[in-house]
């Protein structure tokens, strides 16, 4: 043996045997391989996404010309009866007057043919089903699509499959909805808050509504939008779940008060259901009293 | 005034001089070098041991998988394709769990302290083949340092430390002198340490071209977004060893029925 190659392999002793095994690397390849395939199946997602958004915008703009000249007709004096009015936004109402939403299907399509299991592509692919876009509306299909993605552990789609099932059968519709909610998805938290203040699908339990009524409280104060809404029927079943001391609902009465939100805004009111939430020891709810 | 005799260099002694000066730039290059191949190679072996443990174990379940449907196929229609197509599948199968089981899936973890990077560097300066004074030191420092990439590799501090005390107290490493002998010596450590910054380019591009580069190098972008890429591959062949499981069930008790 030259001193060269007896160099060699004293430097080459480390080079991982592996690297330069046939097996291993073509492990590596595969899995590089699986994540180009995902990534061009996200990319079919996100541009199908982006057609859904542009069809929706072009519908609406739609919606405002057709109203806009109905208006000018209506200011010339023109006189509509509500039969007319309707067949006039039947004429030049146009819902995605671009097919944009069928382009998103052939997307969608596409990637679920790459990556069969791409719980984004079901999802979306449901909802094309659901809503009707791009195909003919499908409910079953939506449905079938939905619960591919919701096995998956996809929050949106278990909270759409339990949309679908609330029409039918509570139980599942609460089920699918607790599973998005334990994920923090907020609709689906409101949805099964509302299930346990009524009694529809779980059995009438005012600490659980509380409890995940509270989460979608702590969710919404960024979030103006959510918070009209979902405060509507809540005082009355709150009242007395507090009386019956259920921390969250006694923390959410305070939120009540001090946020205002259907009634009129009392820190006296906010600070005294902290204070007997934060006597149960509720973290949050000492914060707050501070704040107040 | 100055008693001492102010001695001119000879040309051969100022050419050594010159000489000594450009081999220790490079010896200080080469030093650095090694280190980040050893930290490299280190490296990729750890990250393809993870890898093979985590994510190979899986394509090597979902292949084993996919031969029992394809094996069941075969033993409902008993064509000679389907027979082929079923061998075939499980010879994959047998190859994923050789690569996911074999010996590159025991790599441990890599992540040398400061002070076994500085104990390597410092081996790596005072050992390096490339920077023997003859033959006969040149081969103990071969064995010396094939000894301290292994004890780098598995993070062993005192195997360095030992390998360091065993070459200052080794008699080979005393030089014999003289200029013209020197300025030969020196050349030639010059044109060893030149080819060897050649090969650990050379080692370094091919290394990064390796598919467990790739992947690493994406794992670690992937990181800086906040996502673990080895744990949504894993879920994703999760999900896919759960429906080949699914559907070789239906079919084995289809089977069954008739």
């Amino acid at each position: 043996m030259s001193a060269g190659e007896e160099k060699q392999i004293a430097l080459a002793t480390v080079l991982s045997s592996a690297l330069t095994k046939a097996g291993a690397k073509s492990l590596a390849a595969r899995g590089r391989s699986d994540l180009q395939i995902r990534e061009d199946a996200d990319e079919w997602l996100e541009k199908g996404l982006d057609l859904w958004k542009q069809g929706n915008d072009e519908t609406q703009d739609s919606f405002e010309s057709t109203q806009l000249a109905l208006d000018k007709q209506i200011a010339t004096g023109k006189f509509f009866s509500s039969d007319e009015k309707l067949a006039f936004f039947d004429k030049h109402f146009l819902r995605d007057p671009n097919r944009r939403r069928e382009e998103a299907f052939v997307c969608f399509e596409c990637g679920i043919k790459l990556s069969p299991s791409h719980p984004g592509l079901q999802h979306s692919l449901g909802g094309a089903y659901y809503n009707g876009w791009g195909v003919p509306q499908d409910p079953v299909k939506a449905a079938t699509w939905f619960r591919k993605a919701a096995e998956q552990g996809h929050a949106e789609a278990q909270f759409d499959l339990g949309a679908i099932y609330a029409y039918t059968d509570d139980v599942q519709a609460a089920s699918w909805w607790r599973k998005a909610a334990e994920q923090g998805h907020v609709d689906s938290q409101r949805r099964l808050g509302d299930l346990y203040v009524c009694g529809v699908g779980v059995e009438r339990d005012y600490t659980q509504a509380a409890f995940w009524i509270r989460k979608v409280a702590e969710q919404a104060e960024d979030s103006e939008m959510r918070l009209s809404d979902i405060y509507s029927q809540l005082t009355s079943w709150l009242r007395v779940a507090a009386e019956q001391g259920v921390v969250d609902a006694l923390y959410l009465l305070g939120w009540l008060y001090h946020h205002g939100r259907h009634i009129p805004q009392d820190h006296e009111q906010a600070a005294k259901w902290y204070r007997m939430a934060a006597e149960q020891g509720d973290a949050d709810a000492k914060c707050k009293l501070r704040l107040l | 005034m100055n008693s001492e005799i102010v001695r001119h260099l000879s040309p051969e002694e100022q050419e050594l001089a010159r000489k000594r000066q450009e081999l220790a730039i490079l010896q200080a290059e080469l030093t650095d070098r090694e280190l980040s191949l050893a930290n490299l190679r280190a490296e990729l072996a750890a990250f393809e041991g993870h890898y093979l443990r985590e994510v190979g174990v899986l394509y090597a379940e979902l292949d084993d998988w996919n031969a029992k449907i394809a094996e069941l196929a075969a033993e409902a229609d008993g064509s000679e394709e389907a027979k082929s197509a079923a061998a075939e599948a499980r010879g994959q199968a047998e190859e994923s769990y050789a690569a996911a089981h074999g010996e590159a899936a025991k790599a441990a973890d890599f992540s040398p302290s400061p002070e076994l990077k500085k104990l390597f560097r410092e081996v790596v300066r005072q050992i390096h083949p490339d920077n023997a004074a003859d033959e006969a030191d040149r081969k103990v420092r071969n064995r010396l340092m094939a000894e301290a990439n292994l004890a780098y590799r598995r993070g062993d501090a005192d195997a360095l430390r030992r390998i360091l005390e065993e070459y200052k107290s080794s008699p080979e490493s005393v030089k014999g002198e003289g200029v013209g002998a020197d300025l030969v010596r020196v050349l030639r450590q010059i044109d060893r340490i030149v080819k060897r910054l050649a090969q650990i380019e050379f080692e370094v591009m091919e290394l990064t071209s390796s598919e467990i580069a790739k992947l690493m190098a994406t794992a670690e972008t992937a990181k800086t977004k906040g996502r673990n890429l080895l744990a949504e591959m894993k879920k994703d062949i999760l999900h896919r060893i759960d429906l080949a499981r699914k559907e070789f069930e239906e079919h084995s008790s289809e089977t069954r029925q008739k």
